[in-house]
């Protein structure tokens, strides 16, 4: 009996790892690596890795604009702060400052729709769009997520 | 030791052994302003700046241009500039501190054994920044640093991370070496400043060669 009770309290952080909450985080950095993956193919074509190409940076950009029409108030659904899971790195003044947080999306909502009318208007005017969009991701993570 | 013999000789505050030198030489004045102004900006930029950092980047690059002058001019540079003339052992860096309460000019010639403590820290601190700034990146695709690109985005991490906690290193130490020149000026009656800026400094020569 005693060693069940000492079996399971050894196994509970482990078991813990796959709860609701870690699902949510991974859900949440997966929705980030989505736009971080469109975010890297006008990075690819500013830098000259990638050449140019209208049709894909618009692609790119219009992915964004989808992505910003979802809705992620699941994704940050409370307990699953940088606090709360290991690997997190939502900040938890996120939850007490909702009107901060909103502000910095709309800024970064604004910057995705000037990408959206950029993009496929030749390399500098997406290049100058980037420079906006970027800032606005920058603009977030400085403050609400830990570095 | 303490031979306060306040004989007014023509040139000299305090004594016959103190006279005014050419201490600071004009490429090293020069870098110390460059350095505090490109600091500064690095800085202020960094913290307060716009969310594209392209001029954070460039004050960056200017202080490691600096630092690169520094380590040379530490090696070749005039003796004061020198870093072997500013490595003091514990005896004479203790014998120092011991000092430090009189209310009188050091008189040093040269970076003391406590300021030297300071410069090596904020050297060291400064390349710590810089390095980690190369490898940087917040995550948007705008602000990476420059060979971010070379190591694994777990490296990235730990360089931002590192990058954002030596900005407040720097600014203590920073502050640390202000608040050591209003002590010399204010208590101490000796001026900092002005040999920084003009190059001449009254010194005691008999410490010069210890």
């Amino acid at each position: 009996m005693r060693n069940i009770l000492l079996a399971t309290l050894i196994a509970a952080p482990t078991l813990a790892f796959a709860g609701p909450a870690e699902d949510t985080v991974a859900a949440r950095q997966g929705y980030y690596k989505l736009l971080g993956a469109n975010m890297a193919v006008f990075a690819g074509m500013a830098k000259g890795d990638i050449e140019y190409d209208a049709a894909v940076a618009q692609t790119a950009a219009d992915n964004m604009v989808t992505l910003t029409k979802y809705n992620l108030t699941h994704l940050y659904a409370p307990g699953t702060s940088s606090d709360d899971v290991k690997g997190a790195r939502a900040l938890p003044k996120i939850w007490s400052d909702f009107p901060g947080v909103q502000a910095k999306g709309a800024d970064f909502v604004a910057a995705v729709n000037d990408m959206d009318a950029a993009a496929g208007q030749g390399k500098d005017a997406m290049v100058a769009a980037l420079g906006k969009l970027g800032g606005t991701c920058k603009g977030c993570h400085t403050t609400y997520r830990a570095d | 030791m303490t031979d306060q013999t306040a004989t007014s000789s023509s040139a000299t505050p305090a004594g016959d052994d103190v006279t005014l030198v050419r201490l600071w030489d004009p490429a090293l004045r020069l870098f110390h302003w460059s350095l505090a102004v490109c600091v500064t900006g690095a800085w202020g930029l960094g913290k307060f700046g716009p969310n594209v950092m392209t001029l954070h980047f460039y004050f960056g690059y200017a202080v490691i241009v600096l630092l690169g002058f520094r380590i040379m001019w530490g090696l070749v540079g005039p003796r004061p500039a020198r870093f072997a003339s500013f490595v003091y052992g514990p005896g004479t860096t203790l014998r120092y501190v011991a000092s430090i309460g009189k209310r009188s000019p050091s008189y040093w010639p040269g970076h003391n054994p406590v300021g030297a403590l300071s410069v090596f820290a904020l050297l060291g601190a400064l390349m710590v920044q810089v390095g980690t700034g190369l490898f940087a990146d917040p995550d948007d695709y705008v602000n990476v640093g420059p060979l971010a690109d070379q190591i694994s985005s777990q490296g990235r991490r730990t360089a931002t991370w590192l990058h954002n906690r030596m900005a407040w290193a720097v600014l203590a130490l920073v502050a640390l070496h202000l608040s050591a020149i209003v002590f010399y000026k204010t208590y101490k009656g000796e001026n900092l400043i002005r040999p920084m800026i003009t190059g001449w400094k009254h010194v005691r020569q008999r410490d010069s060669r210890k």
